[in-house]
């Protein structure tokens, strides 16, 4: 399987760590807490489209993960599988929040990196696509931020989702068809 | 279905990647959070029989009231989950000021819809078993089982909302054991779960 460019689903660090974890210094626990937090809360917060679902689900998926931690097989991958815990949530907390009105991003969150010379333009255009992403599927929204936004290959999706790569390569390809006609229907306002 | 580059999924892609900005104390949340007693109700153990489900005489079926039968089974062979017939809705403490997280799927609100569920493992060579489920976080120290040395049997019963809950039993710490007379499913941790649906009980 070629490792991912994106996610950071491997690291030969995470054993000793866990290990020690394992061994009774749970502090320990904050180092891959720290290692984790930011990219997979990007993520968390891509797919739910709120930045408080997003920090709920990343602190679900860290407990879960730290009481189970035992049940890691495999613990240089570790953040394979808080990962996939961390899918599983997104998905748990998306029918849930699906239901209810849904909630764009916070500003800040849009604004944060901003820093190009027309930064309000560049930021009302990330609002449009994290608004388009909402619009899609939630299968197809997690299929599209895998693929293009995490860089992951299909046979790590296939792993992280439990989906074969045949119905993954659709679902993105929907996706992405989804997304250029909701946003271009806004360019051409 | 091919790969190509696609300029503009390229762009959206690109805007998607930006860092977003989380609570600068969401690290110390979660590490807060692991504290064993900021945990789910259901974690929390009945310290004393305060509760009225607790104190009650559960109905058994009559094949799997006879515990001694199945013990003698070669292994590990467990009954698994005993429909219990109580029929009045039994009651949990509520949250008492603590910081705590709601059980997955399960407002608190909810408590008077538990139903009292008996979970039983048959495996007289353990030393200590532990029940761990979705209900419990999977915590390792929330759910120990007690040992009935006249039929080799472990036995706990725990409030749970009607559904379907995923559970395992752990056995002396280190094995990892499904029900083997119950469902499974995939759990979130890549390995099947066993499965028990529990419902209301017929009026």
């Amino acid at each position: 399987m070629t490792p991912s460019q994106g996610l950071p689903l491997q690291n030969d660090d995470d054993a000793a760590v866990v290990a020690q974890v394992l061994a009774g210094e749970t502090a320990a626990y904050a180092i891959l807490v720290a290692r984790y937090r930011a990219q997979f809360g990007r993520y968390a917060v891509r797919m739910l489209g709120s930045r408080e679902d997003a920090e709920e689900a990343l602190q679900d998926a860290f407990v879960r993960a730290y009481r189970s931690l035992a049940r890691c097989d495999d613990p240089v991958r570790f953040g394979s599988w808080l990962f996939r815990i961390l899918a599983n949530r997104c998905r748990t907390a998306g029918g849930r929040k699906g239901r209810r009105e849904r909630t764009f991003i916070n500003d800040d969150v849009a604004l944060h990196g901003a820093s190009h010379d027309h930064p309000a333009e560049r930021n009302a255009w990330r609002e449009e696509i994290q608004g388009a992403l909402l619009k899609l599927e939630p299968e197809q929204r997690e299929a599209f931020l895998l693929k293009h936004v995490e860089d992951l290959g299909y046979e790590e999706m296939a792993e992280v989702t439990g989906v074969g790569v045949s119905a993954l390569k659709m679902r993105v390809k929907r996706a992405c068809e989804r997304l250029r006609v909701l946003l271009q229907e806004v360019q051409g306002d | 279905m091919t790969d190509e580059f696609d300029p503009f999924i390229a762009n959206l892609a690109k805007e998607l990647r930006e860092p977003v900005r989380l609570d600068a104390r969401l690290d110390e949340r979660i590490m807060a959070a692991l504290e064993p007693e900021v945990i789910s109700i259901a974690t929390r153990r009945p310290e004393v029989p305060r509760q009225p489900w607790y104190r009650r005489t559960f109905a058994v079926p009559a094949p799997l009231g006879g515990l001694a039968a199945a013990a003698a089974l070669a292994g590990i062979a467990a009954i698994g989950i005993l429909a219990t017939r109580e029929t009045s809705a039994p009651q949990v403490a509520q949250n008492s000021g603590m910081e705590v997280r709601p059980v997955v799927n399960a407002p608190v609100d909810r408590s008077a819809e538990l139903q009292p569920t008996q979970f039983i493992l048959t495996d007289p060579t353990a030393k200590r078993v532990v029940l761990i489920g979705d209900f419990n976080d999977w915590d390792v120290d929330a759910t120990p089982m007690a040992y009935d040395s006249t039929h080799g049997a472990w036995s706990v019963t725990i409030p749970l909302l009607p559904g379907r809950h995923q559970y395992q039993f752990l056995l002396d710490g280190t094995r990892y054991v499904n029900d083997p007379v119950a469902p499974q499913m995939s759990g979130d941790f890549g390995s099947p779960n066993s499965v028990v649906t529990v419902r209301i009980p017929q009026q």
